[in-house]
This record gives C-alpha cells, structure tokens and sequence, in this order.
C-alpha cells in the first residue's frame, strides 16, 4: 500500500509521531548543549543568539536541548505509561467479563468510581507522601487511565465472546481465560493499538501538568513539564520559554490523537461512521 | 371526474439504488386505493416520495400533482404547508413515530390548532371527539399519557386520530396494521376506513397484505421491484388478474380455512425471492421468477391502459 | 423513584468510603509513616515517634479513620502543621477564587458549545459538512497551558485588556474581579466547550434520525421547528450526562489554569501544602474535591432520571 493511499489522519500524524520518537533517539545519545548546564554569561538570550538556537533560560541553560532532552523522557513516560493502563486495562476487563457477572458487575461500578475521581488529585496525594518521581506519575496515572480503557476492552470483548467460533472453542471444553487470550485478544489488537496511540497523547499530557504543577519529574531530570514549570515561576507565562515547551506537546499530542483516531478508521472501517 | 393526485413516471433514488421505477398512478377523490408489494417493492418510499420525506440521500424525479401542485419540484417550505393540512401520513410503527418526551394532547393541540380557525381554543373538546370515535377509550386520560404508556391498539388510532384532525384531502396509511395484534388488526383498519370516508378524503393503504386489500379497498395497485406492474378495480383485478405476479400473490395468499378444507399439503410459493435493490435485474424486476418469461421481458414492459386497467407485461394471461 | 434514589444514594456513600479510605491508606502506608513526611528528611526517629504519639498514629487504623471521618463531616478540616492556621480560614477566602472560575469556565463552555454543537448538527442535517467538527478536535487536545499563555501573550500583554494574573476579591471591585476572571475563563472554557459542542452535536444529529422527529416534519414542522421543539429536549439526555464527566476534568483543569494565572484559589493551597509535605492538609483538601465531585454526579443522575420521563413509569 503507497503511503499516498494512507488517509490524511494517519499521514500527518504518523509523521509527528515519528518525528518526535527520532528526537527523543538522538537525545539519548546528543544534545547541542548539556541541557543542565548553568552558563551564567548566556542568560536569557532570544532566538539564535549566541549559538543557542532558541535562546536560554535565566539562568543559561540551553532551550532547545532542553526541549530534547524533554522529548527523550516525555515519549518514554508516555509510552510506559499507555503501555501499563492498556496491559492493566485489559487484564480488569478479561476479569469482569471471564469470570462471573457478578464479579463483572462489581469491578464495573468500581471503575464508575475510579473513573469520577479526577486523577490529578489523587497524584498529587502521592506525590507528597513518597515524593514526586517518574515512578510515582506512571503509577498513579497508569490505575487512573486503566479503568477507562477497560470499559472499551469490555464492550469490544463481549459481543466476540458471543460470536459462535467462541462457543464452539467453550464447548470443546475450553477455559474462559484461554479463550480470551486465544481467540479474543487477537481480534481486538486493533482496538488496543487505537487506545495505546490515543492514551501515549493523554499520558503526556498528564504527566507535564502534574510536573507542570511541581508533582512530576524535577531537575536534574527534564521533561516538557519541568520546562514549562521553570518558565512560569521565572518570567511568567507570556514568553518564548513558555510558549515552545507548550507548542512542542500541543503538537505532540495533536500528531499523537491525528494517529490514533486514523488508525481507528483504518484498523476498523465500522467506527468510521461513529465518529462524530 | 379529476383526480386529486396525479402521479407521472415517479423515480426514487438515492443515486446508487432505485426504489421506485416510472410509477403513474392517478388517486380520485373518495377512493381507496390498495398499494400492495412485497416488503422492498417500493411502495413505502412511494409514499414518503411524495411528501418528500425521503431518508437523507434519496429524492425523486417525476411528477405528482395533488390539486395544482406538483409535490416534487415545490420546495420543502411549501411542503410544510401541504404536509398535515392537504396529505397526512400514518407510520406503521406508532411507538418510535411519536415523541416519547410529548403527552399525545400536545401532538394534538398543535394539529388541531393547525386544522381549523377555532382550533386553538377548541383543540381538547375537538380531539376527544375524534378519538372516541376512532374507539379510544378514556380519550381524556390518553391524551395526558405519554406514548410508551398506551397499548400499540390505542396508539394506532391515536395516530389515525391525528391524520383525521388535519382534515386532509389525502391519506397514506403506511402499513398502519403490521405492529398491531392480529385480533384487533380489523377493528383498526374498520376505524381507519370510516374515519376516512366521514372526513371525504381519499386513503392509500399500503401494505403487503391482499387480504386487506380485498376487504377494504375499492382500486388496488401492484408494485414489484420498485415498478407498478398491475393496477384496476379490486374485485376484478383479484378474479382475473392479468400479471404473473399477481397472479401468483393471490395464489399464495391462501386462507387458513380454505387449507383445512382443501386439505392442502403443500403451500403455494413464488420460487425465488424479490431481488434486492443492489441486484436488480435489467428489464422486468419479476423475470427471473417468472413462469411466462421470455426474450421480450429484458426490456422494461411500457404501460398498457385499457378500461381503466393499468398493466406492465409482455406476456399477460 | 424511590427504589432508584435508595440506589442510588447507596452508591454516593458507598463510593466516598471507597474513595475515602483509598486516600487514607495511600497516606499511611505509603512512603513510611506520615509523621515523617511531616518533619522531612532531617528529622530523628524520635522526633518521629514523639509525633506519631501525638497525632495518635499508634491507633488501630479502624479507629483513626473513624476519627478523622467524623471530624471532616463536622466541616473541620484540619491546621496547617507549619502555619498553625485552620485550613477553614484558608479556604475562605480560596474556595470563592475556584469557585469563581470553575463557574466562569463552565459558563464560556457552554456558551461556545451548545449553539456551535446547535448549527453544526443543523447543517449535518442538511447535508452538508461541518467546520465545527474539525475545530472542536482541535480544541479538546489544545492544552490548557498553551492556550492561557498564547491568550495572555496576545489579549493581556499585547493589547492590555485583560489582567494576566493576581486577583482581587469580589467585595473589593467587582469590575476588576471580572477583568481578571476573563483569560482563565476562557482558557479552561475553550477545552470544554470543545467537548460540549461535539457531544451536543451528536446527540441532536441522532435524535434527528429518530422516527417521531419524522412526525413531526409530516404534520407540518420544518426541519429547524424541529430541531428546536423535539431535538433539544431529547439531546438533552445524553448532554446531561457528559457535564457530570466535565465537572470530573473541570477540577484538574482549574489546578492547572489557577498556577498559570497565579489565582489564589484552593489549587494554590493544595500545592502549597503537596511542596511542603504538610500531608493531612493534602489529604483533608483532596477529600474535599473528591466528595464535590460525586456530589455532582449524583446530581446528574438524578436530573438524568427526573428528565427522562421513560424512566419513570
């Protein structure tokens, strides 16, 4: 298939997405300056002076490696993150719906709940208790995310399970966990990409607000919200120290949404006329 | 005498599928006119055709004139005027058709008002009158009810109610009897065609059941794959039809006594089925499942007329 | 009803004691003992055991939660370990700041939201495309960071209309509050009325496909009659239940919006308290959030099941 054949969606999204991985690659590796250092000569430069091409921060250290080094940890936050909900929302939905109906429907009203309490105060609980640390925002975020996408498992799993290649596997005496891993998971891979592509967005998100809010990742550790945390208890938020951390995850997360509801139009041309 | 409705080569599409092929039909005041087909014959989007309430992505090409206007080329403003004052309609399925967040008194209220000068402030006593004479019982209490708590039964009248509170000079009544209780199926339709005529309008009642037809309509009309291919006076057409298909429909309408009595073994079927509209063939829709086919029958039949008697077929009996 | 509202109201309580004790674990058991959170990294274990004997942490948990349930229904919230002060003095003069501007965000949202979810299912309904949907997809992804401080750039530093920041109170100078309110508003309301006006859209566009709305247009409503007269009122149901969600990510967004535009609201409280590990204020403050949060969903359900009459036999 010719990429020229690929919706727009896909397209444009697969390319920011791409874009933003290699940049977090190269920063493993390099960076035009070492985003921590203090170089108390350069202190607040603008665009392109002095070989910094965006400029510092007040107290000299370079913007754009910065912004690297930020990607390096907000793509790989937010991959880990998706990652866990998806894999833990999963598992709730194979629990509810394998196990019994009751069990479905306790775990169901107990992700109601879950899913009524906003997360970010729940992070913010954690974080001061054991500290703000990347583990701590992947955990909370990851049981807040989890629910939601165990909703979508479960309304994808239930009308597989009653597809008649399923009763026939459970009459052939077959568990219900190995039909689920075996004949269900399969069929719904599309629908956990989808959800993977579109909670890496979410993730990223959350986790620069809440470092955005002094509860995520600090110095020396970088990531897009420690940027626009310093930007705002600095100079403010009305210049370029804040604007381009805060364009970097707009685009992002846009690239990010553009790709997973592509892929979901794609992957499962059904929802197409879903979407609203 | 002129008709009221004059229908001339009507096509429905929706630029991929036809329902309807070349349809001329003429409506006469007074008259109860049968449209019988098969479901998927057309007949229902015939119907919506002309009041241009088609699906979105269909429309209609042709000519239908009721009175001095013809109903395909107005704009949908002047729909509005004509729908519910000149034309009423009768869905088949009375609990989606109405509102379920409206007591039926306010479908009423904004009908009647509609209908008649002093409408607006005699809409309750007016409406009582129409149902109770329609067989609605406790007509005062029904018309604060909500849809969902009424039986299917009072729900059709209620909607036969409404068209007859337009006082319209056209009715179409869309299978008015196929989600209603085979017992009370008669008394609704008995309802139906007294209001009917009390009110002087003409009545299209279109459904797939001959039955039907023979007991309450006076002129019947055949549809097949989207063409009209019979149409006359009921009595006649039923004794001595000239389509094979209608022919054959009255074949398999058999009645259950006549199967007692005649103690029939095998039920009288049309092989084949109505091809759906992706697979229509060219020419004659009915062809391929008829016993009288022949090279001709590749090319849509033109329309015969003869003492009053409409007919489309190469190969009548 | 009543079976419903019986059912319902269990569920309220039921959910604040899982919530409840799910935050007064997370503060026990997590990270060693909250004693010492409360003194630091610098402290003894002494000094930690001294405390964790005053603030009775020695006590079986059972009891201890009891105690601090019953204290927090009676509206206590609790003192500051290191100011001393009362957290419901506090709160007094930061719950109007978030309350002002949750107000105000759901007000813009609303407005930006129904009428453009309004047109844009009109014209979906004749047949024609919809900006509104490609603008709204744009807008709920937009984050609330980005779009506070491209609106500060442009309306506050710019043009000067509006203040970027600071508040001052309502009894002071109404106007001014006002002034200050704008930007934050219109920054939160812009990712809810992207929501709204989707949701809004939908919903009208399927009620439109709905049999009766065909009614209707067969005794004489044009399209636009109906939209309004039978549309709306039946699209009202799902909306409803999607304001209970957006008061949910309302909270987290006013956190977020009141540091961009330093408002003394109750996230600046909560912040304060998270940096300087004063726990139990963390924990009374989240409570507080969490318990306004399933009070409005519960009062969405039930005007869910006031408004749909097929309910309610």
């Amino acid at each position: 298939m010719k990429t020229r054949d690929l919706p727009l969606n896909i397209w444009l999204g697969g390319s920011i997405t791409v874009f933003f991985v290699s940049c977090s690659a190269i920063a493993l590796f390099w960076t035009p300056f070492d985003p921590n250092f203090v170089d108390t000569t350069k202190l607040s430069l603008g665009f392109g002076e002095a070989g910094h091409p965006l400029g510092t921060d007040v107290i000299g250290r370079d913007l754009l490696s910065g912004l690297l080094a930020g990607a390096q940890m907000s793509v790989f936050l937010g991959c880990i993150t998706a990652a866990i909900s998806v894999v833990l929302g999963t598992i709730f939905a194979f629990i509810a719906v394998g196990i019994s109906k009751w069990l479905d429907e306790v775990v169901m009203r107990l992700l109601d709940v879950l899913m009524a309490v906003p997360g970010v105060v729940v992070a913010l609980v954690v974080a001061t208790v054991s500290g703000p640390s990347a583990l701590s925002t992947i955990s909370v975020l990851s049981v807040f995310f989890a629910p939601v996408i165990a909703r979508v498992v479960r309304s994808a799993t239930l009308p597989i399970l009653n597809e008649d290649f399923v009763q026939s596997a459970r009459m052939y005496g077959r568990g219900t966990f190995f039909v689920l891993f075996r004949h269900v998971l399969p069929n719904i891979l599309s629908i956990l990409v989808v959800q993977f592509s579109l909670y890496t967005a979410n993730s990223v998100l959350a986790e620069s607000g809440l470092s955005y809010l002094g509860v995520g990742i600090s110095r020396p550790q970088i990531s897009w919200g420690t940027l626009l945390k310093e930007a705002q208890e600095t100079v403010g938020p009305t210049t370029g120290l804040m604007l381009w951390p805060a364009t970097v995850i707009l685009i992002f997360v846009l690239g990010l949404n553009l790709l997973g509801d592509g892929l979901r139009d794609f992957l499962d041309p059904r929802s197409a006329g879903k979407r609203s | 005498m002129r008709p009221i409705l004059q229908v001339r080569d009507l096509w429905v599409s929706n630029g991929r599928l036809t329902a309807v092929r070349g349809v001329d039909l003429d409506v006469f005041p007074g008259q109860r006119l049968g449209l019988v087909g098969e479901s998927g014959a057309g007949k229902s989007m015939f119907g919506l055709a002309i009041m241009n309430l088609l699906p979105f992505g269909w429309s209609a090409k042709g000519s239908a004139i009721l009175g001095n206007t013809d109903l395909v080329t107005i704009s949908e403003k002047e729909h509005c005027e004509v729908r519910g004052r000149r034309i009423a309609m009768i869905f088949q399925d009375s609990l989606s058709a109405l509102d379920p967040m409206k007591r039926i008194g306010w479908h009423f209220r904004r009908i009647v008002s509609r209908a008649s000068s002093d409408g607006a402030t005699r809409w309750q006593e007016i409406s009582l009158e129409i149902l109770s004479n329609l067989g609605v019982e406790n007509a005062a209490t029904a018309l604060r009810k909500y849809p969902h708590q009424l039986s299917g039964g009072q729900r059709q009248r209620i909607l036969i109610g409404m068209a007859v509170a337009t006082k319209s000079e056209l009715i179409i009544a869309d299978e008015p009897t196929t989600s209603v209780d085979t017992a009370i199926q008669r008394n609704v339709l008995d309802t139906l065609v007294a209001a009917t005529s009390k009110l002087g309008a003409s009545l299209i009642l279109v459904t797939h059941d001959l039955a039907l037809v023979s007991n309450y309509c006076d002129t019947i009309a055949v549809m097949y794959g989207g063409h009209l291919v019979e149409s006359g006076p009921t009595t006649e057409v039923l004794v001595k039809s000239r389509h094979p298909y209608t022919g054959a429909l009255i074949n398999s309408n058999i009645s259950l006594p006549r199967i007692i009595e005649q103690q029939v073994k095998k039920l009288p079927v049309i092989p084949g089925m109505m091809p759906s509209l992706e697979s229509m063939p060219i020419g004659c829709a009915f062809r391929l499942r008829c016993d009288r086919a022949s090279s001709a029958c590749e090319e849509i039949p033109p329309e015969s007329i003869s003492e009053g008697r409409t007919l489309r077929c190469w190969n009548p009996k | 009803m009543t079976i419903f509202l019986v059912r319902r109201f269990t569920f309220f309580v039921l959910s604040i004691l899982a919530t409840s004790g799910l935050i007064f674990l997370l503060v026990r058991l997590l990270g060693g003992s909250p004693a010492s959170v409360l003194l630091g990294e610098f402290s003894t274990p002494e000094d930690v055991l001294a405390l964790e004997k005053q603030l009775g942490l020695h006590q079986p948990l059972i009891v201890q939660y009891v105690e601090w349930m019953t204290v927090l229904i009676r509206g206590d919230f609790g003192v500051s370990f290191y100011s001393g002060i009362e957290l419901r003095m506090l709160l007094k003069s930061a719950l109007p700041v978030s309350i002002s501007l949750s107000v105000g965000a759901l007000l813009v949202g609303l407005a930006i939201g129904v009428p453009f979810g309004i047109a844009s299912a009109l014209r979906s309904f004749q047949g024609k495309g919809s900006l509104v949907d490609f603008i709204s997809q744009i807008g709920i992804a937009l984050p609330v960071f980005w779009s506070g401080a491209v609106l500060s750039i442009i309306f506050g530093v710019s043009l000067g209309w509006f203040p970027t920041g600071g508040w001052v109170p309502w009894s002071d100078a109404p106007a001014t509050t006002l002034r200050h309110l704008v930007l934050p508003s219109v920054t939160l309301g812009i990712g809810i009325g992207s929501v709204l006006a989707r949701f809004v859209r939908t919903a009208i566009v399927e009620v439109m496909r709905q049999d009766f709305v065909r009614t209707g247009r067969a005794f004489g409503m044009s399209v636009q009659q109906s939209l309004l007269v039978v549309g709306l009122r039946n699209a009202a149901l799902p909306v409803v239940t999607v304001l209970g969600n957006i008061v949910s990510h309302l909270v987290g967004g006013t956190v977020l919006t009141e540091t961009l535009f330093s408002m003394p609201g109750l996230s600046r409280m909560i912040l304060g308290a998270v940096v300087g590990r004063d726990i139990f204020v963390v924990q009374n403050l989240v409570m507080l959030l969490i318990v306004y949060v399933l009070v409005v969903n519960l009062i969405v359900d039930i005007s869910y099941y006031i408004l749909d009459k097929r309910l309610r036999i």
